[in-house]
Parts: structure tokens; sequence; C-alpha cells
């Protein structure tokens, strides 16, 4: 996206018609659901009265989003996605949160420290290690001596 | 002699060791999160909510507002010495970089400090003297009069948002259908829960934060290269006193920002990044000669400065008095009021009267606080600035997955701040802006509320919202508001797509 003055965007015509075509499959499957769900009267709105209001709104503004896409001439370069931080910052926060209760929060912050500094373009491990050191001291500091949260420091 | 036993209430709860403590603390994470590039405000203030859940509500809130106000004040520093955007002082890079390289960093930071330091001390005042006169009004205010708040605070939120109307729109729905997840008050119909017991809760505030804003950011710029560190230059003491000439054009531009931004903070939806930005555009357009500005214009850099940090004062008017929060940050406070069993609104100042009055007596101590780090300690942030993001996001991401899991204490809540940074980034890949989804979130399950309990009232007939004159008015305000916002999304198309 590129900015004008006033920090307001420009975007090209593939990012609307994927914005707007995704628009328009959340709010139908929102809908799928909110259907499912008792409507009520005026009087006595059911549940599912005000997500199929909201479901139905967001549907068509997805469809406005898609016609603009179409109609679009302007179309800009766009950054290109990054799969490494993606990958590395995912793996890392999953298996932050497959360890922390099974084997301490010390592990799972080893873990969490090593697998995302991957998602630097250089990785430097001896630097990984040693902040992966110095964090589980501080949250041990942070956390377990001053705040006095229920963490166990290991588990095995 | 209200008043005056009001404020001496504040400063009896301010004054307390504990909420000194919080207040410091505040503040200086705050700055420390401003300062480094990579961290907004929005995910300081949540990946601290769940410390709140440990202390007392005031200390809480006394900490949170100074993450908030303690974090624009750091966004600056970076700003100007290296020129990294941040979202509340992205202006102040256009001219406070060039200052940086004419060798008058120091001027500038010192004057962004004494700008700040006047936007949020009048800010202040404006709280105290307003707030409880709008909560004396809204106390008459009816669930038809709160449904068409809410409609305005959403309006606003669109109107103001940077982005498209059309792309802000389709953000605030899609908060409120996140906010839909859990069990219908009316009718304790579980919904969108797919199942699992801790969705009947609803989808907590703090987690969609911290994934949209928090792991969002870091995707986005753990794979950037390193930017070309350039050493910020050494900031002496002598470097730090502004000129005559200096004083004389800052001093009304800082005046003048303090308005636009005291004005743009009630608005809903507009917070601390549109105040900034309309203080420069306006010094901008008011100068004799506007070439000056992007080439190191003194004005350029403080009544933004002034601005935001006025913004970010008044806004906490229309959060506390009407429970409408103005911006994301404000919607995560009222989110950690809510969880402490606080409900915000008019009645919150009569009957939390030491809450709101202690609140606004450490929003003068935090300031004093932030002046001190930022005129003899400057060197420090300073330093700060070089440290590369390499070593910094993994040590984000710690607290953000720590944060998130102290919520609930349940490992499910990672995943989903996992899920929602994916979001996130995807939405930020497809120009999607995250603040109005915050907004909606909000405020989403408000309006529901607000809307089914008009319709029980008014007996199922939808023009009681036209028939009452508060929520009428406020209704066509924000219809013209609304209509004007697409017009000049369109004219602005237009202009765009001919250029």
């Amino acid at each position: 996206m590129t900015q004008d003055a006033e920090g307001r965007g420009t975007t090209s015509a593939r990012q609307d018609l994927i914005g707007g075509i995704l628009s328009i499959a959340f709010g139908a499957s929102v809908l799928d659901h909110a259907l499912s769900y008792p409507m009520g009267s005026a009087l006595r709105m059911g549940p599912g009265f005000f997500p199929a209001v909201l479901a139905g709104l967001i549907i068509i503004l997805g469809m406005a989003l898609t016609l603009h896409g179409f109609k679009a001439q302007i179309a800009r370069a766009q950054a290109p996605i990054k799969l490494r931080p993606i990958a590395a910052i995912t793996a890392a926060v999953a298996a932050f949160a497959l360890t922390f209760e099974r084997f301490g929060f010390a592990a799972a912050t080893i873990a969490l420290i090593v697998i995302s500094s991957l998602g630097a373009p250089h990785w430097r491990p001896m630097r990984a290690a040693a902040l992966a050191l110095v964090m589980t001291a501080a949250v041990y500091v942070i956390f377990i001596a001053i705040l006095q949260m229920p963490f166990a420091l290991l588990n095995w | 002699m209200d008043f005056l036993r009001n404020l001496a209430l504040g400063f009896n709860v301010a004054f307390t060791a504990q909420n000194l403590l919080y207040c410091f603390l505040g503040v200086t994470l705050g700055n420390l999160m401003g300062v480094i590039p990579g961290v907004g405000a929005v995910a300081a203030v949540s990946i601290l909510l769940p410390v709140t859940y440990y202390i007392p509500p005031s200390a809480g809130l006394i900490m949170l507002a100074g993450l908030y106000y303690g974090a624009v004040y750091g966004a600056v520093t970076g700003a100007i010495l290296l020129n990294i955007p941040h979202t509340v002082s992205a202006v102040e890079c256009l001219d406070g970089y060039p200052m940086a390289q004419q060798g008058r960093a120091g001027v500038a930071l010192f004057m962004t400090t004494i700008a700040s330091l006047c936007g949020s001390i009048v800010g202040i005042v404006i709280i105290a003297i307003f707030a409880p006169p709008v909560a004396a009004v809204a106390l008459r205010f009816e669930s038809p009069d709160y449904f068409a708040l809410v409609i305005l605070g959403m309006t606003g939120a669109v109107a103001l948002a940077r982005g498209t109307p059309l792309r802000s729109f389709i953000m605030i729905l899609t908060g409120m259908l996140i906010g839909l997840v859990g069990m219908d008050v009316t009718s304790a119909q579980p919904r969108f829960t797919f199942g699992v017991t801790q969705f009947l809760d609803g989808m907590p505030v703090a987690v969609v934060a911290m994934g949209l804003f928090g792991v969002a950011e870091l995707i986005a710029k753990a794979g950037s290269p390193p930017t070309t560190l350039v050493k910020p230059a050494d900031i002496t003491w002598r470097s730090l006193l502004p000129t005559q000439a200096d004083r004389r054009a800052a001093w009304p531009a800082i005046a003048r920002g303090v308005c636009i931004g005291a004005l743009f903070g009630v608005l809903p939806g507009a917070g601390a990044v549109l105040a900034s930005i309309m203080g420069y555009t306006f010094e901008k357009q008011i100068a004799k000669d506007p070439s000056r500005f992007g080439k190191g214009a003194i004005e350029g850099v403080v009544a933004p400065e002034a601005a935001a940090n006025a913004a970010c004062q008044t806004s906490f008017v229309p959060t506390l008095t009407l429970g409408i929060p103005t911006d994301p940050i404000t919607a995560v406070m009222l989110a950690a009021l809510v969880i402490k069993g606080i409900s915000p609104g008019p009645e919150f100042i009569r009957d939390h009267g030491d809450i709101f009055w202690g609140l606004l007596v450490s929003f003068l101590v935090g300031n004093v606080l932030l002046v001190i780090w930022h005129i003899p300690f400057i060197r420090l942030w300073v330093k700060l600035l070089s440290v590369p993001f390499d070593i910094l996001f993994p040590i984000v991401l710690v607290f953000i997955c720590i944060g998130v899991y102290t919520i609930h204490s349940s490992a499910l809540d990672i995943f989903l701040v996992l899920i929602f940074g994916c979001v996130g980034y995807g939405m930020r890949l497809l120009a999607f802006e995250p603040a109005p989804l915050l907004i909606g979130l909000v405020l989403g399950p408000l309006l529901e509320a607000y809307l089914r309990r008009s319709m029980i009232v008014a007996h199922g007939n939808p023009l009681i919202f036209f028939e009452r004159p508060i929520s009428g008015s406020i209704l066509v305000v924000s219809a013209l508001i609304l209509i004007w916002t697409f017009r000049k999304g369109i004219i602005r198309e237009h202009a765009v797509a001919q250029a």
C-alpha cells in the first residue's frame, strides 16, 4: 500500500479483488451459521437476527469492493509476501504453546527465542542462544519472582 | 468547592506508593515501547493488560494510560533520530529527521518534549472541566440514545480511519462479527463457539489486539533486512537549547497543535494518530512559506507532537464518560475496566470518583516523569535505538506469548494470538487497517444489546431512534458524516486516477 501525505492509502486492483472475495466468503460462512439460530421478531429479536444483518452487510460491501477491483485502473507494486518470518514466528509460537505447560516456561522460552530468531534474514546462533538465556532469566524475575505467577520453571 | 475536593481526592489516590509505582512503570515501559521500532502502543497496552488482573483497578488503569501517553512521547525519538515512522509519529519524521541531519536533533527533541507537555496539560484540564458535565448529561441517555452513540462512534471510525471508507467499513463489520462469538446475553444461546467452552466468554479483546497489532507487526518487520543503522548523532546538553528564532516559531505552533489535538481527541475513531496528521497539515497550510516544510521546519515537528498528546488525553472524555472508545488503545483499556467489573459510562465518575480523579492526577505525575526521562536521560533512549531488530522481536514475542497465556491460563489463547497474527499480516498485505476492526469488536456487542433493548422498549417500532430527540440528532449527524466520507473518498479516487 502506498500512502499519500495524509497517510491514506491507495490500493491495487488485486488487493481489492482478493479482499472483496474474502469478505464475501467470510460473510457467507457467518450467514450460514447465523441462519441456524432463531431469528425472533422485531420486538424480541432472537440470537440470529443481528449476526444475519451484519453478515448480509459484509457480503454487500465485499461485492462493492470486488466490483471496485474490476474497475480500478491503478495498480501499484505490492510488498512481497515474506514466507520466512511467517514460518519462523508461527513455528516458534506454536512450539511455545505446546511446550509451556508440559515442559515448563524455561524450555518454552528457549524454544520460542531460538526458533523465532530464524525469521531474521541472517541467523546468528550465538546471539540467539545468549538471548534465550537472558530472556529465561528475565521471565523468571519478572513473572515468577515479582508478579508471582504460578508458572513451572521446568517440568520433566 | 466540589472541584477542589475532587482534586484532593485525586491527589490522595495518585500519590499512594502503589499507584506512583504503576504510573512510573507505565510511562517508562510506554516510552520504551514507543522508542523501540516495531511495537506500537496498542501492542504495549495489550501485552500488559493481563498484569492488571493482579492489581487494583485504579493502579491498572493508571499503568495502562501511562503506557499510552508514554508511547506517544517515546515514538517521536525514533522519528527524529532515525526517520522511523511510528503510527503516532509518522508525520514528525517529515521535518524532525531533516532537523537531525542538520545537526539540530537536540533542539527537535527538546522542543517536542515541551510540546508534548503543553499538549498533555491542556488535555488534562479539558478532561477535568468537561468530563463531569458530559457524564451528567449522559445520565439521562436511554438505550436508543446509546445505540445512536455507538453508531456515531463507528461512523467516526470509518470516516477518520486511514484507508478507504469501504475497507474501514468492512473491518468494523469483521470486528463486530468476531465480537459475536460467545454466549448471547439475552437468550443464553451459544453463538459461533464451535463447541469450545472457552469461547462462551467471547473473544478476548487483548488476544485479538496482540495478534493484529503485535504478532502481525513482528512478522512484517522481522524479515526486512537490517536497516542501515545511522549512528544517532551524539546529543550534548548544549545542543538541546533552542535558538530564539526556534522559540518564536514554535510557541504559536504548539498552541495551534494543542487546539487541534484537543478537538480531534474527543472525536470517536480519531485518536492521537489523526490529530498529529491534522496538526501537521494545518501548519503547512497556514505557513507563509510552505516550501520550508519537509526540510526541517520546527513548526512541523512541534505542532503534530502537541496535537498527538492533547488528543491522547482528551480521548479519555468519551471513553470514560460514555463508554465509547475513540481508538484501539482506549478500546483495550475499556476491556480492562470491564474485566474488573467496572462498567465505564456516565455512572463511572459518580460511582468511581476515586479512580477517575486519581487517574487524572496520575496523568500530571506521568507527564512530569516523562519530561524527566526525556530531558536529562535522553541519551539513554538514543542508545536503545541502536539495538537491532533481530534481537528485539524474539523478546517482544516472549512477552506477547506469556501475556496471552496469563489471560485464561490456557494454551489455546496462544494459538489464537498466532491465528490473529497471521490474519493481521494478511490484512496488511491486502491494505486492510486493523484499527477499525478492534473498535468494531468492542462496540459490536454494545450495539446489539442496545438495539435489542430499544426494540423491547419501543414494542418493535424502529422509528423510536428518530422520535427521541437525542438519538435522532446523533443519528442524523452520523448519516451526514457517512455521506461526507464516501463522497470525499470518491473525489479522492478520481483525483488519484487522473494523476
